[in-house]
């Protein structure tokens, strides 16, 4: 073996294995920062959940039509 | 900027990212699959304040089985609509606890937070007594 190859072999090897570790530990830090997290800009903003489920409790004579108006609620300041 | 950010809400921006955007729907997917209700959150302005909220309200889906959660962070002004379904399990009284926590983390700069707290909340109290033979799984 000459001594390039020592050189090589005992010094590029830990070297290069080194910066791979870096590389694997790093990269998905990196991704996250290069996501978008950006403050929503326009107007408001509405986020539903999917549908109601049904309620086997009740029966559907009992139940208010759909597009029927608010049964309650409150308001608040702070 | 986090969420609360005084300049924000001031200039009237909805000071919300779109991780808490992401946040959001998760809270309201799981106060769902908890009350069994559908869930709502808006964030924005309500210039005539409750007759605003239960304008929105009545755009949703299923108004009727839909609890609204609207905050208006440039007013400071929180409102929670109930449908007509959700207003039989879900009373004014256990809306007004919620809408205790929430104004408490809001007042703290915690918009996401407080929304979380209270939509569990909320959530907590209207879900439907589980029925016997017909919740179980077989």
């Amino acid at each position: 073996m000459s001594a390039l190859q020592a050189v090589g072999v005992f010094l590029g090897l830990p070297i290069l294995f080194g910066i791979l570790v870096y590389l694997f530990v790093s990269a998905p830090s990196w991704i996250r920062a290069s996501r978008s997290d950006d403050l929503v800009e326009g107007g408001p903003l509405l986020v539903t959940s999917a549908r109601p489920l049904p309620d086997p409790s009740r029966l559907p004579s009992e139940l208010a039509p759909a597009n029927s108006t608010a049964g309650g609620g409150v308001s608040a300041r702070w | 900027m986090p969420a609360g950010d005084p300049s924000a809400i001031a200039s009237g921006a909805v000071p919300i990212t779109d991780s808490q955007r992401r946040d959001l729907m998760t809270i309201v997917d799981k106060a769902r699959t908890l009350s069994g209700f559908a869930f709502a959150i808006y964030v924005g302005p309500l210039p005539a304040g409750r007759a605003s909220a239960l304008e929105q309200h009545a755009t949703l889906r299923d108004p009727a089985a839909t609890v609204l959660v609207a905050v208006s962070p440039a007013e400071r002004l929180l409102e929670i609509v109930t449908g007509a379904n959700v207003a039989v399990d879900l009373d004014d009284q256990s809306c007004r606890l919620a809408a205790l926590s929430m104004t408490t983390s809001f007042a703290a700069g915690d918009l996401v937070g407080g929304l979380r707290e209270g939509c569990a909340m909320l959530a907590e109290h209207a879900r439907y007594p589980r029925v016997l033979h017909l919740d179980e799984p077989a």
